[in-house]
């Protein structure tokens, strides 16, 4: 069931009735009952993954916050007896029982994600390696696998709640259902934003009233998420794929355009995405973390990370990079390299050390092939330089002399949204590196004046051409005015009629210019052969 | 507060008025092409009751002509059928008809289509068929029947749904037309002059496997069912064609469920050449579409055998039926004249 289907629609409004008609304390029930029911209808068996999540993740959070209530209660009751290093060893002891019960929680969960989503991709490796260096044939057969919908999200967001609880952030949910709606929350089961529990929480559970307002401002979220999918995204995608996949004969100058519109593409067809999810969820009065910040006005790649998949990013951040930071074997291994190479390298291995694991998985995270690795390494490579080559840069700026000016910062932001377009590549090339690279190279240097009958024959005709240049000219001046502040206020302050006026014609450019449907052929409607 | 609620209502209905323009400008025409996607539309700008009402694909729409059949023999009549019309979409434009005021005293349903099932579906057709169909149960009941995986049903409903990637190829006539149209059709009846350059007809076949497809039979059966419950007499009929694919043991098939049910099936492919058909002259293919002379020579039969068979009123002497129906004979008869010229000229050029 498609965000923008209107199956989907249909459902969410079912959902909306029931959720206003029950009684407030019921709220959260009826939730989880079409989140479940959400989840059957789309995946019909595979929801036992999901359960078994929910029901591992519940008790795992709950024994390890049992522990440390145990160990607080036992710690208040003894605290005049017990000496320091009893006190220590008591809390080492209490640790490593959550430790066991975290491992196992993690074992278990990402076990399952990670045979169900890399299995096939391990065994195709080895049986490479077999191939080549033992010109072996014999090789192991592959799984009939069928990856769960959302389980990359739900994996990551329940076991950030475990975690949470092993570092005592905060106390366990008791109720079961509770827990098993925050999983399974249906608008954002499919591609997140991945909500962290103490967030959530705030709003999810508690009923909420009928009101205007949050039905007025999930309505224009939803509907900006809507022209960004299909007015956008998927207006693109058939150019997009049209050059690429006829990669090899096509000129650079439309590789370059199918690249430029792959990052609008992918920009909208993914926040588009989160943002018809937190509208829809805002329709319950739940609220969700934002997923984007105009990330194609960063003006480093750093930046880009804090505004680009916000949650999946501050994810591996606070449960990947910091715990690594700051592990006892990689400090160990910061103060050796100290010692016996150099000071400033030391310092610097535990950092990068951790952002190699954290854009790795980040990798594998985005998919189970090389190039996606290559992605996420890729970005390492690239944040690593920027991070080194900060007192270079900072030289040049100063010989130009144009430190903090509009056009430093309009070329960094060139610099930064091409550096991310070119990486794009990688996910964009679905018959792998070699292809990402001809087209990378291709790009750059097979330059020609571009004809209007060359992008019609890969895709995209001069109204669809139009369209979409209109379109993301638009995106792009909305995104300018967020910049002083949310749009929705704004419309939300001006008259009644007004405000219908706007959305109306908002809604008929969607209606009217959106790419969905089977497409009106007038050719196929001519007298056939009956 | 309740000024608010007023003030939303009031903007509501003005979204929704949008909405239906949107609707009607958005929707194609079929004015100039595809004129069989008028039939089902121009069904409702009938205002006489109708004795006959037609049903079937395009032969149907090809061979009945519901005006010379007026003239001819005084009853009046409309052919509800579409290109590839399944039985099923038959089904529910029969009982559009009948909801929407008509009851016919005889149903005229060519079976040609009786042998595509289920998994016969094309989205032109279905579109032809079923989109303009104003009973709103009867439409989403033959959308439900008809429609494929990709379709939208309720797009069936708003059709700007479908036909918004049109606004590439939006004319002045789209707004124009975007209401009122003019009638297109002859009561359903599409008047060809062409002949074919080149004919090539292949003789009729014999298959062992022939047989019905459950889906047809059912549907079948529900006419049959829905004309006794309404006291209207059904015609099980094929009009004469070439076709090789309407084996010889489907018309033992249609006889066996005439004789069940106490009806008459008639493949009028038996009577084409007491009707002095000619293969060559009278279709605008290899022998399957009547142009307007096969059409006239097939309806002289045709209507003879209703007259003879059916007690169907002759309304000429009908004042106020007959303004309206020679009003139309006039029209048809004006624009036989103007095309003749066409069929003419074909027929000297023919080899």
């Amino acid at each position: 069931m498609s965000y923008t289907s209107i199956a989907f629609a249909g459902f969410v409004l079912l959902t909306l009735f029931a959720y206003y008609i029950v009684p407030k304390r019921f709220g959260y029930m009826v939730l989880l009952v079409f989140s479940y029911a959400f989840y059957v209808i789309t995946c019909n068996k595979y929801v036992v993954y999901i359960i078994l999540s929910t029901i591992s993740t519940y008790f795992a959070a709950l024994k390890i916050s049992d522990i440390a209530d145990e160990q607080k209660e036992y710690l208040k009751l003894n605290k005049e007896t017990l000496t320091r290093e009893d006190k220590k060893a008591y809390k080492a002891s209490m640790k490593s029982k959550q430790r066991v019960i975290l491992v196992a929680c993690l074992l278990l969960n990402f076990g399952i994600l990670g045979f169900l989503k890399y299995a096939n991709f391990c065994i195709a490796n080895v049986n490479l390696l077999k191939l080549t260096l033992f010109k072996s044939t014999n090789f192991f057969s592959l799984y009939n696998l069928v990856l769960p919908l959302g389980i990359s999200f739900y994996t990551f967001q329940s076991m950030g709640y475990v975690i949470d609880m092993y570092y005592g952030n905060y106390k366990a949910e008791r109720n079961f259902a509770k827990v098993a709606l925050y999983v399974s929350f249906f608008p954002q089961i499919v591609q997140g934003p991945i909500s962290r529990f103490s967030d959530l929480s705030k709003t999810l559970f508690d009923g909420h009233d009928f009101s205007e307002k949050n039905i007025a401002y999930g309505l224009y979220q939803i509907m900006w998420g809507v022209f960004k999918k299909v007015v956008i995204a998927d207006r693109l995608a058939s150019y997009v794929s049209g050059a690429v996949n006829a990669y090899e004969s096509t000129r650079g100058t439309y590789l370059l355009l199918a690249i430029f519109f792959y990052s609008m593409q992918i920009y909208g067809d993914f926040s588009g995405g989160i943002d018809i999810t937190i509208g829809v969820a805002r329709l319950f009065g739940v609220e969700l973390t934002a997923n984007f910040e105009r990330p194609f006005f960063s003006k480093s790649v750093a930046e880009y990370w804090r505004r680009w998949h916000i949650t999946l990013g501050t994810w591996f951040k606070d449960y990947i990079f910091y715990p690594l930071t700051v592990s006892k074997t990689i400090m160990n291994l910061g103060k050796w390299v100290r010692k016996h190479v150099n000071e400033a390298i030391g310092k610097r291995v535990p950092i990068y050390l951790a952002m190699f694991m954290v854009w790795f998985t980040t990798g594998l995270w985005h998919g189970a092939e090389w190039r996606y690795i290559i992605w996420g390494l890729l970005n390492f490579v690239i944040l690593t330089i920027s991070t080194e080559a900060e007192p270079l840069y900072e030289k040049i700026n100063e010989k130009l002399g144009w430190n903090g000016t509009v056009l430093q910062k309009c070329f960094q932001i060139f610099r930064t949204f091409w550096i991310m377009s070119f990486l794009r590549v990688f996910d964009l090339s679905s018959n792998g590196v070699r292809q990402a690279l001809v087209i990378i190279k291709r790009s750059l240097t097979d330059w020609c004046i571009p004809q209007l009958s060359v992008i019609e024959e890969l895709g995209m005709d001069v109204y669809e051409l139009r369209v979409a240049v209109c379109a993301i000219l638009f995106l792009f001046c909305f995104s300018m005015a967020q910049r002083k502040g949310s749009i929705r206020d704004r419309l939300m302050a001006m008259k009644l009629p007004v405000r219908w006026a706007l959305t109306t014609v908002f809604a008929i450019v969607i209606v009217v210019f959106g790419s969905y449907g089977i497409g009106y052929d007038s050719r196929a409607f001519i007298y056939l052969q009956f | 507060m309740r000024q608010r609620i007023i003030k939303n209502i009031i903007l509501i209905i003005l979204v929704a008025v949008i909405a239906l323009l949107l609707d009607h400008i958005f929707a194609p025409k079929y004015l100039d092409e595809n004129q069989d996607g008028r039939i089902t539309r121009e069904f409702y700008n009938e205002k006489t009751q109708l004795d006959v009402i037609g049903l079937g694909s395009s032969t149907m729409y090809n061979a009945m002509t519901p005006v010379y059949l007026w003239g001819e023999y005084g009853f009046t009549g409309y052919v509800r059928s579409n290109a590839s019309q399944t039985m099923w979409q038959s089904y529910y434009l029969l009982v559009d008809a009948l909801r929407t005021g008509h009851k016919p005293s005889l149903v005229a349903l060519d079976v040609s289509f009786m042998k595509y099932g289920e998994e016969f579906v094309e989205e032109p057709s279905n579109r032809k068929s079923i989109e303009s169909m104003r009973d709103p149960l009867a439409k989403w009941q033959a959308v439900q029947a008809s429609k494929y995986e990709e379709e939208q049903p309720l797009s069936y409903f708003f059709p700007v749904l479908r036909y918004h990637s049109r606004w590439k190829e939006l004319t002045g006539d789209d707004v124009k037309y975007a209401f009122e149209q003019p009638d297109v059709t002859y009561n359903g009846f599409l008047m060809e002059f062409k002949i074919p350059e080149e004919q090539t007809i292949f003789p009729r076949e014999s298959s062992e496997d022939a047989a019905f497809p459950e889906k047809s039979k059912d549907y079948l059966d529900r006419i049959i069912k829905l004309c006794r419950e309404k006291n209207i007499d059904l015609l099980l009929m094929k009009t004469p064609t070439y076709q090789n694919s309407w084996y010889y043991e489907y018309d033992e098939l249609m006889e066996g469920i005439a004789e069940e049910n106490g009806l008459t099936y008639i493949n009028f492919d038996s009577l084409a050449e007491a009707m002095g058909i000619d293969v060559r002259t009278d279709y605008i293919d290899d022998g399957e579409h009547f142009n307007v002379v096969g059409a006239e020579k097939f309806c002289k039969v045709f209507g003879q055998y209703i007259k003879d068979n059916y007690d169907l009123p002759d309304h000429r002497t009908d004042g106020e039926i007959s303004s309206v129906w020679n009003g139309k004979l006039d029209a048809y008869n004006a624009a036989k004249a103007d095309g003749m010229g066409e069929y003419k000229e074909a027929i000297e050029n023919m080899d």
